[in-house]
């Protein structure tokens, strides 16, 4: 329960740097020579789960190997492609589509946010 | 890193592009000034004007540690010094002795063009800047 909401608090974290990170390039779209960048999170913790490496415990006082709580954060990525005559490497299409996808994803993590908020409020009330 | 940047980064694109615009619509409205400028006892007509813009960037050991992104910047307006343009009009009191008046290097398919692309910039920056704003809206809601 905690796991998750931890989760989803980074993710939002991520889609709040990814906002940032396309407003940047839409402000850049005429900037001669400007590099879009993008954010990787997704990636990032698939990593971090699939490569778990986990010890097998017998006995619950076994120190935990492996097995850990760590999400990782979300990180800013410098691209250095080149899309228009100016040496400006941004598609402004691509740019527009993740805005609208980048503001969906944040609604529907608010959205997971709030239920789980609402499982706790359940289970405090007991009702 | 704050909450609101996102805002004020789509903000100083706002005001680059309302600048580009500004610059444009006087190149436009000065297209057949023949008298420009006043220049040691004599008139030149109007330069062309463009709009110089970069990246906002602070050094690039902070972009690294803070991961500062803001915006776009106007550094400076510059002048095309590309030639005037020759029109015989032998009539007009600005002409020289071959009857030629010296016209703006302004080109109006040109300026037309940066028009539009300005104003689509413009456009997608609203749409950007909306975008955020609905997201800090959602964002109140979490644990309503």
């Amino acid at each position: 329960m905690n796991q998750m909401i931890g989760i989803m608090s980074r993710a939002l974290d991520a889609s709040s740097l990814r906002q940032k990170s396309i407003s940047n390039n839409i402000a850049n779209v005429n900037t001669p020579n400007f590099k879009p960048t993008k954010v990787s999170f997704e990636e990032l913790l698939q990593q971090e789960v699939k490569s778990q490496f986990i010890g097998n415990r017998t006995n619950a006082k076994h120190v935990l190997i492996g097995e850990t709580d760590r999400i990782p954060s979300p990180k800013l990525e410098q691209g250095n492609t080149v899309f228009q005559n100016s040496g400006n490497g941004e598609d402004l299409d691509y740019e527009m589509t993740q805005l609208s996808e980048n503001t969906i994803w944040y609604q529907s993590l608010t959205y997971g946010l709030n239920e789980e908020f609402n499982l706790l409020k359940t289970s405090i009330r007991a009702r | 890193m704050s909450i609101f940047q996102s805002l004020s980064i789509s903000g100083s694109a706002l005001t680059a592009n309302r600048l580009k615009l500004d610059v444009v619509s006087s190149n436009i409205a000065n297209a057949n000034t023949s008298r420009g400028q006043f220049v040691n006892g004599e008139w030149i007509p109007y330069r062309r004007k463009m709009v110089e813009v970069t990246a906002n960037q602070t050094s690039p050991f902070t972009d690294v540690l803070q991961r500062e992104l803001s915006g776009v910047q106007v550094n400076k307006i510059v002048e095309d010094t590309s030639p005037f343009q020759a029109v015989y009009d032998p009539s007009n009191p600005d002409s020289n002795e071959q009857g030629y008046v010296m016209m703006p290097n302004v080109d109006a398919t040109k300026e037309m063009v940066d028009l539009m692309a300005t104003s689509r910039a413009y456009e997608a920056n609203v749409t950007a800047f909306n975008a955020g704003k609905s997201m800090l809206v959602k964002a109140l809601e979490i644990g309503r």
